[in-house]
């Protein structure tokens, strides 16, 4: 077996260090110094055979954490997804009992002037429509819980930054994927917390005759879009980035509600 | 897999780290911006890393 001299480029007995040879399987090493390393594992079956339990190692390690990446990402379900999406916009499509109601009284009152009903049956509409508002105001607040949006996403952001104050040397990593008509693609982002660093990549899982300028594109168009919708590009879809687009919207339509699973939609 | 499961715990946040953003495909450079490290360092981390992954590995394999 090899002795590794951790400290120098080759080992006692001549052979590569594992460091070196680490180097040289990362491609860190420059174009001169890799062919050296390369003629030597040529030549060498001890140093060809470390070459071996690095790389048996580095798969193990990969495979390891593809496995808990897939347990802990949720099942891709695009098909279901979809049809959820259809469902809830045809839901949205149908129009509500309150609108059909406002129909129904706009043709009435506009068909018989309001001044030509007799006043007993304006009051009792009047008092009708009040006490149906008060019911359907008091059964719907048992189902919805006391708590507004703005609420939530500030214990979001709270719970997030103690749980960055409680690790030592904090990077928050993000995976996102962005979908735009046929082109799909990966977004990555790493932020480190302390040292105030960044850095991002897009991958386009859709083939472009130029690559890079494509995903160099989508990146400044991501951060556009993001910007015009006063969230922060470092911090996609986070708790803070939410708070803020919440914050400029002039008129806020929102609900909270909790769903099966204990988990809290807003 | 639950050899190494078991053998992760024997690194050191920083080398776990390293070894993560390096399985990720970033370069030494990239990721001594995120970790805000030299790049030799980086080097030196995932080295003592692989170091301890293999020679687990082995000593279970006996």
């Amino acid at each position: 077996m090899t002795n590794w001299d951790e400290n120098e480029d080759h080992s006692v007995e001549g052979h590569l260090s594992e460091g070196r040879l680490l180097l040289y399987l990362d491609g860190e090493l420059s174009p001169g110094e890799a062919e050296k390393v390369q003629r030597h594992l040529t030549a060498c079956w001890s140093c060809r055979m470390n070459t071996d339990r690095v790389q048996e190692v580095v798969f193990l390690f990969v495979k390891y954490r593809d496995e808990a990446l897939r347990l802990l990402m949720p099942p891709s379900d695009e098909q279901g997804f979809t049809r959820r999406l259809e469902q809830l916009r045809e839901q949205l499509g149908n129009r509500s009992w309150l609108a059909h109601l406002y129909d129904w009284r706009r043709r009435l009152f506009s068909a018989m002037p309001l001044t030509s009903l007799p006043r007993p049956l304006i009051l009792a509409a009047m008092g009708l429509a009040v006490s149906f508002t008060l019911v359907a105001l008091f059964t719907r607040s048992d189902r919805i819980p006391v708590v507004t949006a703005s609420e939530l996403l500030q214990r979001a952001g709270g719970a997030q930054a103690q749980a960055l104050r409680a690790t030592a040397q904090p990077v928050v990593y993000q995976k996102l994927r962005i979908r735009r008509g046929k082109q799909v693609a990966t977004w990555e982002l790493w932020r480190d917390t302390t040292n105030a660093r960044f850095r991002q990549a897009v991958k386009s899982a859709t083939e472009s005759p130029q690559p890079g300028a494509n995903e160099a594109a989508l990146l400044s168009e991501l951060a556009e879009v993001l910007r015009a919708n006063h969230m922060d590009p470092q911090q996609p879809l986070s708790a803070a980035s939410f708070q803020r687009w919440r914050q400029s919207l002039a008129a806020k339509r929102e609900e909270v509600s909790r769903s099966q699973t204990e988990a809290v939609r807003l | 897999m639950e050899r190494l499961s078991a053998s992760l715990k024997w690194l050191s946040a920083q080398e776990l780290q390293c070894l993560l953003l390096r399985a990720e495909g970033l370069r030494y450079r990239e990721i001594s911006e995120v970790l805000g490290i030299a790049t030799s360092t980086v080097g030196e981390f995932l080295q003592r890393a692989l170091r301890k992954l293999t020679r687990i590995n082995s000593e279970n394999r006996k």
